[in-house]
């Protein structure tokens, strides 16, 4: 009627978070895709092939159904893509905070009784009523990739003063997860951090002065047993055990893990025992080989031209996220999928570097080969936010939009 | 922000993955050799191939003792659990209700709880692991907020496990349940397999209580047959049987205990005393790990406890008082001491090899000991004088400083035994004093008891110490986690993160490892049990027939005794000092082993040392001819290896491959039919029949003596000894009369031959002391001034009444005149006495002990070297006289007195045998001629011979050629022991006949030994011998060799 007011549609929750229709098809980088999805296919060859070689050894009671279990949680994890894919930046933006600080509810929660879920002396998992056991800290990476995205677009980082409240926002969650203890994981959010420090401006020089001054702190917990004596052992044990014949001499103590997984690798040579094949699989003595310990795995069974070819495939899908993010003109959903990229590279470095020795021991697992449900969640939101993210075509209006 | 940006982002991106890369070349091309031969130590499989060890046999060829394929009925405790009806429902009760649920408990009710059980779901199980309530035939576990602390988990994978093992599943239906596991669906697995199978629930339920029910029931006949072999009461015999399967369960549950224990903490359990490891220490993880309940759990500490001090007491100190012994020459005895002590107190799986190999004078105390790594059993920032005072009491730096300055210095000892940790020195005087006492046990020889005595007295001292501070310790650990609120629910120090992380990583392993060790349930089955076994393997899970070589002993009495079992002697695991002096070989082994690709030459040193290192079941000789003939008796194991775990036969290649060789066989000169008589005539001997009043019916019941039967070549025919069985019915020291021992070649106490001495000192006399024969002298009261009775200078005759009046040599040795030869053996001088008793062998080695070097062992023969010798007197009058008659200061064993007698009746000494052949290959024989005249011989034996055939001969009425059937040259002989020695009125005596037969020809030599008997040989001895030569198969033996000579 004439003269009657107009009032905009008012829009679903659902429609305010996701849209299918402002993604550019054409312009998703579905070569990310394709490379985690070969990831993953080699994934689950692997595990199926451990399934395979305990079933040959009747030991049943290690991990019966792995592989089934592994393939349903793949196929449950699959959606997250999706969300991720369709997740319109502005929600994002906005709702960094609300996801960040569900992110640290959750880490917190570890910590009450009846919710948080205590295994080997360390709180890291809350069980769900759908049989699924969901580990905080693997969200937690995502959360601190959207609140420090969310802080720092609009920062330049030329002055200290703006490293704080960005600081702060990676400290809290780092510290919340050391404390589980996970301190593998609390230090794996230093790189992302850092990273997105760097691609928010921060300069070179004071980066590595942050890095330095992180190292420091490190050397410094060491030095004056600030960390746990079993985290003191680690290390000690990482530092005796460069080289083979300490390691090989250790090998019943607690450089058990580390001597497992090094036979497992060293045994691989140039091409390896087959799927299924060497020692990891038929002496079936190395620990997590399903997760923490499943590039060993592959390396034995691939050898060195396929361990070489993993490593490099995981560096290329790096590599790919690194390249959209530089495409990508809005700030926020750059600091986003660079955060993401550092996500996964430094998940490649941790985990293959333990296994290889250059890392004391810390349980981390391989995202897109290893099992564990919360990482392949964390892992395909991730891909699906990289993805979308750079082929949203969501107009800003953000100032930062118009700057360069 | 711009892309370039990326740019650097990208390069360190490159970069990082080039130093992964670089990275992995190294550890998997240039160092690949390392860690192949790593890998294939993990997988590599041996195999040894014992030898057969070489047969025993008698002259005749009679096998005394071989090896034999035989049975051996073994339990695997962890098969039993998994796939006997009763293991599966009692384990899984245990998973259930995690608490130890025995065997006996689901017994009544097992195919209703096989059926519960089987009535479970994936989906339940899920819920279980992760918190939920479960209830399974009645049981209800309720829902728990921290399934982790009621391991949860590992409950319901073993249950999941055991609520399936009974449907014995084909692959195809394995696959198809784990989908159903994974898919964590409601439905049960009776109800899945069941479909599988095409067949309802209620006809599948019926085959699982029919499975339970067939198992018991095999198991009960098991039961039966196996009590049977154990000789245990029938109406019990599964009762017994569960007994015995609950005492296995409980050895292997405790062992996985004591090894994750000592995996988290580095040393055993039982070095702790029960109380304080149960009071301070949280073993609530072991519990976890075990579905143990409290009492339990208390129940292992105990058990490690008792485990600890046996092998404290047992090997621990045999090991520690051996390696002294080896090397006391090389290592100053202070520090030799002290090193040894050290390792006692070393970390098991740590460093005591290298506290071993290292420099005896010095070795880092603090970071091998058990309590070195005291600080980090806990997560607790303990006191730093906890961190200073030293893991082992008083091995603190000063000492070990005073060790090294002086390694030689034993009050160093004597200070270990005086500590009392208060800093008071030890009393001057005390010290000295223990010092001596070390320093006596090392010089001039070492004193083996004296330094096990005085090393388990030091090692006890520091034990006593080393609780005490760690009693200390743990209390002052207690204070500092109640201050920091670390102690858990019931006050207890829950150890650190770390050494829980080490233990948890192994606990499948260890409790497979444990499981899958054997046990020896049957030892020799009978084939009723073995046949059982290998018909119904399906049905007995958990015992395995499996194949060894046992020595059998096939020649035996009528009561199923080994024949001449004491010279046999028996095969036992080696000794200790044997396993010593392998651990050099046992190191070179473990050495090999990890290396990588081994060329041919370290192949074979390899497959060398396999076969020289004794296996795990290897048996040694330990005593008699086994052990002196081990390196012939004893062949070589062989060896084959191949690495891979697969049948794939592309897998798996061989090498180190060596063929065993067999022992080689050795034939005794013992004849066995001839040695089975003469036991039987010491164990039953018949005595005096026609003037019974005359024995010694103490003696007649409880023989104690020899009898050794020699061919006149000098082999050993029969070397017969009783008591056979241990017959002690007191507690405390056994009388020397029911010692089990070999007594033909030993002298337990004062042996003197007596009068069967007195033809060698007439032989000799005849030649070198021109005695004349026919001169006669006088053997009555009256020639015997002073004396009570007739005799001779205080030796007095045993014809006590008129004495045996005019004597010359041959009626001398006929009636056993003591009085003629108390006059000849004054007419030697103790030089002449010498030479003329080793002239017959007296004092030297019989030969039985020649072959081989000197360092064999196994059987002990006692020289009695020290012939006429008195302490503190010079042998002269009535010694010489007492000698003369074979009493006093001359001894002999029973097998040298017949090699004399032997010389006597052949004109030559002969080098005794107990081994003719070996492997077909004779030994030579060895003798010397008498240096005594033919005509002198002949004098002595012609008055043998009247010893039995003459009427007032001393041996006649028992040797008579008329009741023997031939005639025989014999001596008979009485030795007083000593006039303190009296048993109903009358003196103690030992009492011989030795002799020859036939006298004018022998075909054998034959001494007999009475042992400590009231009655003289002449109403004692001869009746033994004449027993003995007139048995039927003796008497044979003696026609045939007449005839055939």
């Amino acid at each position: 009627m004439k003269g009657a007011a107009w009032h905009p549609k008012r829009s679903s929750l659902i429609e305010r978070m996701l849209s299918v229709r402002h993604l550019r098809w054409l312009e998703v980088d579905w070569h990310i895709l394709l490379v985690a999805l070969l990831l993953l296919a080699i994934g689950l060859m692997l595990i199926r092939a451990m399934d395979g070689a305990d079933d040959l050894w009747r030991r049943d009671e290690l991990s019966p159904g792995r592989f089934a279990r592994h393939l349903t949680t793949v196929l449950v994890a699959l959606p997250a893509f999706a969300v991720g894919l369709f997740l319109r930046p502005r929600w994002i933006r906005r709702n960094a905070w609300l996801v960040y600080a569900l992110c640290l509810l959750l880490l917190v929660l570890l910590f009450v009784p009846g919710i948080g879920q205590e295994r080997n002396h360390a709180r890291r998992w809350i069980p769900l009523p759908i049989g699924f056991d969901l580990q905080p800290s693997e969200l937690a990476k995502l959360g601190v990739i959207l609140m420090l995205a969310g802080t720092l677009y609009q920062r330049r980082m030329r002055d200290i003063g703006e490293w704080l409240r960005p600081g702060l926002c990676a400290l809290v969650p780092m510290a919340l997860v050391a404390l589980q203890p996970d301190l593998g994981t609390a230090m794996t959010l230093a790189p992302i951090t850092l990273g997105m420090f760097y691609v928010a401006g921060a300069r070179g020089r004071d980066l590595v002065g942050m890095l330095l001054a992180i190292l420091a702190v490190g050397v410094l917990a060491f030095q004056v047993n600030l960390l746990h004596s079993y985290q003191l052992q680690r290390v000690d044990t990482w530092l005796e055990a460069w080289s083979p014949d300490p390691l090989i001499e250790g090998r019943n103590g607690p450089a058990f893990h580390t001597y497992h997984a090094r036979v497992a690798i060293g045994n691989g040579g140039w091409t390896g025992k087959g799927l299924g094949g060497g020692v990891g699989n038929e002496a079936a003595h190395l620990p997590e080989r399903e997760c923490d310990s499943i590039f060993a795995v592959a390396a034995e069974e691939f050898g060195f031209l396929g361990g070489s070819g993993l490593i490099a495939l995981y560096a290329l899908l790096v590599a790919l996220i690194l390249n959209s993010a530089a495409r990508v003109r809005e700030r926020f959903s750059r600091l986003v999928v660079s955060g993401i990229a550092f996500y996964f590279a430094g998940q490649l470095f941790v985990n293959v570097g333990v296994n290889l020795g250059l890392v004391p021991m810390t349980g981390m697992t391989l995202p897109l080969l290893s099992t564990g449900g919360s990482s392949l969640v964390t892992s395909f939101l991730a891909l699906g936010l990289a993805m979308g993210l750079s082929s949203h075509q969501e107009p800003s209006l953000d100032k930062d939009a118009f700057q360069e | 922000m711009g892309r370039r940006r990326f740019t650097p982002l990208i390069v360190l991106l490159v970069c990082g993955a080039l130093l992964l890369m670089a990275r992995l070349f190294t550890v998997q091309i240039l160092e690949r050799d390392i860690w192949v031969a790593q890998a294939q130590a993990l997988v590599r499989q041996g195999k040894v191939e014992p030898y057969t060890r070489g047969e025993i046999r008698d002259r005749r060829g009679q096998v005394l003792a071989r090896d034999v394929e035989g049975y051996r009925i073994e339990a695997e405790y962890r098969d039993f659990r998994r796939g006997n009806a009763l293991g599966i429902v009692a384990h899984a009760l245990s998973a259930l209700q995690m608490r130890p649920v025995g065997l006996a408990e689901p017994q009544a009710q097992l195919g209703e709880w096989a059926v519960a059980l089987a009535r479970l779901s994936p989906a339940a199980l899920a819920r279980f692991q992760h918190g939920g309530a479960l209830a399974c035939g009645g049981i209800r576990v309720p829902a728990c907020e921290e399934p982790a602390d009621q391991a949860r988990s590992s409950r319901a994978m073993d249950l999941g496990f055991y609520a399936t093992a009974l449907f014995d599943l084909s692959s195809k239906e394995r696959a198809a349940l784990k989908k159903l596991k994974n898919e964590g669906l409601e439905q049960r697995f009776v109800d899945f397999v069941a479909e599988q199978r095409e067949l309802s629930r209620e006809e599948l339920e019926a085959l699982i209580r029919a499975r339970c029910e067939q198992d018991q029931r095999f198991l009960a006949d098991f039961a039966r047959l196996w009590a049977a072999e154990l000789r245990l009461p029938q109406d019990t015999a599964l009762a017994s049987l569960i007994a015995q399967l609950e005492q296995w369960r409980a050895d292997v549950e405790d062992g996985a205990a004591g090894d994750l224990f000592d995996s988290a903490t580095g040393f055993a359990a039982g070095r702790l005393d029960a109380e304080s490891l149960y009071e301070f220490i949280d073993l609530g993880w072991i519990a976890r790990c075990l579905y143990w309940d409290e009492a339990r759990l208390r129940a292992w500490t105990r058990s490690a406890r008792a485990r600890w001090l046996a092998q404290r007491d047992g090997p621990l100190l045999d090991f520690a008082v051996e390696r002294l012994r080896r090397e006391r020459d090389r290592v100053p005895p202070a520090s030799l001491v002290s090193r040894e002590l050290a390792v006692a107190f070393v970390q098991a799986r740590r460093r005591r090899d290298e506290v071993q190999a290292a420099d005896p004078l010095r070795f880092d105390a603090e970071r091998a000991m058990v309590l070195g790594d005291f600080d980090k059993l806990f997560d607790l920032d303990l006191p730093d004088e906890l961190h200073e005072s030293p893991a082992l009491p008083l091995f603190d730096a000063e000492f070990c400083d005073a060790l090294e300055q002086r390694p030689e210095d034993l009050s160093l000892l004597a200070r270990i035994e005086f500590w009392r940790g208060d800093g008071v020195q030890p009393d001057a005087a005390l010290l000295a004093a223990a010092t001596e006492q070390w320093r006596a046990r090392f010089d001039p020889r070492f004193d083996v008891a004296g330094v096990r005595a005085g090393f388990e007295s030091l090692f006890l001292r520091l034990e006593d110490a080393f609780q005490a501070e760690l009693l200390e310790r743990l209390i002052a650990a207690r204070e500092v986690a109640r201050e920091d609120g670390k102690l858990d629910g019931n006050g207890r120090l829950p150890l650190a993160s770390s050494c829980l992380e080490r233990a948890e990583e192994r606990v499948r392993h260890i409790l497979k490892d444990r499981g899958s060790r054997s046990f020896v349930a049957v030892a020799r089955p009978e084939y009723p049990l073995v046949n059982l076994l290998t018909r119904y393997p399906e049905h007995l899970r958990g015992f395995d027939v499996a194949r060894v070589q046992s020595r059998v002993h096939p020649t035996r009495d009528a009561q199923d005794r080994v024949v001449a079992r004491l010279l046999l002697g028996r095969i036992a695991p080696p000794s200790v000092a044997r396993r010593l002096s392998q651990a050099e070989l046992v190191r070179q082994l473990a050495e090999l082993e990890h290396e990588g690709d081994l060329d041919e030459a370290a192949e074979e040193q390899l497959a060398n040392l396999r076969a020289a290192i004794d296996r795990p079941d290897e048996q040694i000789g330990s005593s008699g001819l086994e052990r002196w003939f081990e390196p012939e008796l004893a062949g070589r194991n062989g060896y084959r290896e191949t690495v891979g775990l697969g049948d794939d036969e592309r897998e798996r290649r061989a090498r180190a491959a060596l063929d065993k060789v067999d022992g080689r066989s050795i034939t005794s000169t013992i004849d066995a039919l001839l040695q089975q008589e003469g036991e039987y005539c010491l164990e039953h001997p018949d005595g005096d029949r026609d003037n019974p009043g005359n024995d010694d019916d103490a003696w007649l019941a409880n023989p104690t003596g020899a009898i050794v039967l020699l061919s006149p070549q000098g082999d050993v025919l029969v070397a017969a000894s009783v008591p056979l069985v241990d017959r002690s019915t007191q507690p405390g020291r056994r009388p020397i009369t029911d010692d089990v021992r070999e007594r033909t070649l030993t002298k337990p106490d004062f042996q003197p031959p007596g009068s069967v001495f007195k033809p060698f000192v007439a032989a000799w006399a005849l030649d070198h002391l021109q005695l004349d024969p026919r001169a006669v002298r006088e053997c009555s009261a009256a020639a015997n001034p002073g004396g009570r009775g007739p005799g001779y200078g205080g030796v007095h005759c045993h014809e006590t009444r008129n004495g045996h009046g005019s004597v010359d040599l041959h009626r001398a040795l006929c009636v056993s005149c003591n009085s003629y030869f108390a006059w000849l053996g004054e007419q030697y001088d103790v030089r002449q006495l010498d030479l003329m008793a080793r002239e017959f062998g007296f004092g030297e080695p019989t030969g039985v002990r020649s072959y081989g070097d000197t360092n064999r062992s196994g059987i002990l023969e006692h020289t009695v070297a020290d012939l006429f010798r008195r302490p503190g007197r010079p042998v002269i009058g009535r010694s010489l006289r007492e000698a003369g008659n074979g009493l006093s200061v001359v001894e002999a064993t029973p097998m040298q007195v017949a090699r004399a007698t032997a010389a006597l009746a052949t004109g030559s000494l002969p080098t005794l045998r107990l081994v003719s052949h070996i492997d077909g290959v004779e030994i030579p024989r060895d003798g010397r001629p008498l240096r005594i005249s033919p005509q002198a011989l002949q004098i002595v034996r012609r008055a043998m011979q009247g010893v039995s055939s003459e009427d007032e001969g001393s041996g006649h009425a028992a040797l008579a050629p008329a009741i023997l059937g031939f005639s025989m040259a014999a001596k008979t002989g009485s030795a007083d022991l000593t006039s303190a020695a009296v048993e109903d009125g009358r003196v103690l005596k030992h009492t011989w006949v030795a002799g020859w037969f036939p006298a004018e020809d022998p075909v054998g030599i034959l001494v007999v030994f009475v042992h400590r008997t009231t009655r003289t040989s002449s109403h004692g001895a001869v009746w033994l011998a004449r027993q003995f030569l007139t048995r039927p198969a003796v008497a044979a033996w003696i026609a045939e060799a007449v005839s055939t000579r």
